[in-house]
């Protein structure tokens, strides 16, 4: 959830999805609003992502819409957004107007997803925290040979049975993330600014074996599990 | 003329020890840690039920995903060889034209030609949704022994549809259909339509023609036989021992490598 005023971000917040959300979801909006210091009289509310019929109030808008507007809020010149969410990797391109032109999707693999990275961080016996940094320090990614989230977990366990450093396993698996989602950015041809959102993209191991594989820079939002918040609330015109 | 066929796949190990053109003995065991220690101890179960020692066998030919890991074999050959070599074998006067095997961790579809030569074939082994580690991996949320699985889902009155692809999201389906309350045998008959389903494509590549063998572990299960029957709408033929196939066909290979060497 993100408050916006002015062009300005001035509070985000998150809680964990459930089947219920408009409770959680009205006490985070207190919260924030009262940090941002904003009377609720004065605020209007969009919801987007899967549950979004489910809150009271809201205007609604789809999750692509959102991270549209969003990504082009946060970076202007921004042609492609490539949302690593939990469940599913989706590929947005924008034209020179901002405006939707083409998007592509997959949910159908766990590959690449944070779901896979949360299985992973499991078959090591580590936090999902410490795939996000552990890469850095890895002299050699370890080969991972498959690319499936079910073999990939087989061979983890292999190789932590063998002794191979933990962090030369998540270098490996950084760079198997990386090459499905390069794969999805290069078949759809994009050129431009390309921006990473989604809770993966909080992953600076991920993030950076991306570029490598990619061979470009990427743009990096501060809050990269917020684009698609943040578009919603800018789809009100509070915002410019 | 004694010799061996050892099939070294991803999730069991498989031993045909052949005699004169005659399965004597065989073994079947998960795949260990160390698959040349698990394949010593197959061959050694295989030998025991045919009374023999493995200084009697004369050659021993490896395959599977491990077959290079072995020390025993004199010889290596791909399972897609083995595979059709062992169905010649086993089905040879039955017209099978078609053959799909199922794997631990990959799955074949072989087409044969008349005089039952490899014409083409179709593998996946880049995903779980299409092999037989997407039964195992449901059983075990299900908290079912892979062996009930088939039994089970012949009871089922109302399959239920499994609608994720991956391996790995259709596990997240079973929990919450498990925690809606759904009974078990329909989750399995809906789990083994799924496959059925994804087995069917597959062999649509390569053009189904009767008639069609179908083996390999998951070959023992009713349940994803009879789905794979309605899925493709033919009978199939499952030989009694689907699972050493592939290393009865390694064996037969090594005796006519055995008998060549004999006539030079």
């Amino acid at each position: 959830m993100a408050v916006i005023e002015g062009g300005k971000v001035l509070a985000t917040g998150a809680v964990r999805s459930t089947m219920k959300p408009a409770g959680p979801v009205k006490e985070l909006t207190g919260l924030l609003l009262k940090k941002a210091g904003i009377p609720t009289a004065e605020s209007r509310l969009a919801a987007t992502g899967v549950g979004r019929k489910n809150i009271p109030g809201a205007s609604q808008l789809t999750d692509l819409m959102a991270f549209s507007k969003g990504a082009r809020f946060l970076h202007p010149p921004t042609r492609v957004i490539v949302d690593l969410g939990g469940q599913g990797v989706r590929l947005i391109e924008l034209d020179a107007d901002g405006i939707m032109s083409n998007f592509t999707t997959n949910d159908k693999c766990s590959t690449g997803t944070g779901c896979f990275l949360d299985i992973m961080a499991a078959a090591l016996g580590v936090d999902p925290a410490y795939m996000g940094t552990a890469s850095q320090n890895a002299r050699e990614p370890a080969v991972i040979n498959t690319s499936c989230t079910v073999f990939a977990e087989s061979e983890v366990v292999t190789l932590v049975a063998k002794k191979r450093p933990k962090e030369e396993i998540v270098a490996g698996l950084n760079e198997m993330v990386a090459k499905k989602v390069v794969a999805m950015i290069k078949l759809a041809g994009t050129k431009g600014d390309l921006m990473l959102a989604g809770g993966v993209a909080m992953n600076a191991g991920v993030v950076a074996a991306i570029e490598r594989e990619l061979g470009r820079k990427s743009v990096l939002p501060p809050e990269p599990n917020m684009v698609g918040a943040i578009g919603a609330a800018v789809s009100l015109g509070a915002s410019k | 003329m004694i010799t061996a066929g050892i099939d070294l796949g991803s999730t069991y190990v498989k031993t045909v020890v052949l005699v004169d053109g005659a399965v004597k003995g065989f073994g079947v065991s998960p795949t260990g840690p160390d698959h040349d220690e698990t394949a010593r101890s197959v061959l050694g179960s295989a030998l025991q039920m045919a009374c023999l020692r493995q200084s009697d066998i004369g050659y021993i030919v490896s395959t599977g995903y491990g077959r290079r890991v072995t020390t025993l074999a004199n010889e290596t050959i791909s399972e897609i060889s083995a595979n059709a070599e062992g169905t010649r074998f086993v089905a040879r006067t039955l017209g099978v034209r078609t053959i799909l095997d199922i794997g631990g961790q990959d799955t074949k579809a072989i087409s044969l030609d008349d005089r039952l030569n490899i014409e083409t074939f179709a593998m996946n082994d880049k995903c779980a949704a299409g092999t037989g580690r997407f039964i195992e991996a449901l059983a075990g949320v299900l908290g079912v022994g892979i062996d009930d699985m088939g039994p089970l889902s012949l009871k089922s009155q109302h399959p239920l549809k499994i609608t994720s692809t991956c391996t790995v999201f259709a596990r997240s389906e079973v929990v919450t259909l498990i925690a809606e309350g759904k009974p078990k045998e329909d989750i399995i008959a809906g789990i083994h339509e799924a496959l059925a389903k994804r087995l069917a494509t597959m062999a649509r590549k390569i053009g189904v023609r009767k008639e069609v063998f179908f083996d390999g572990g998951p070959a023992r299960n009713v349940g994803m036989r009879q789905a794979l029957e309605r899925e493709l709408g033919i009978t199939l033929v499952v030989p009694e021992r689907p699972q050493i196939v592939t290393a009865t066909g390694a064996a037969i290979l090594a005796a006519r490598k055995l008998e060549k060497a004999g006539a030079r």
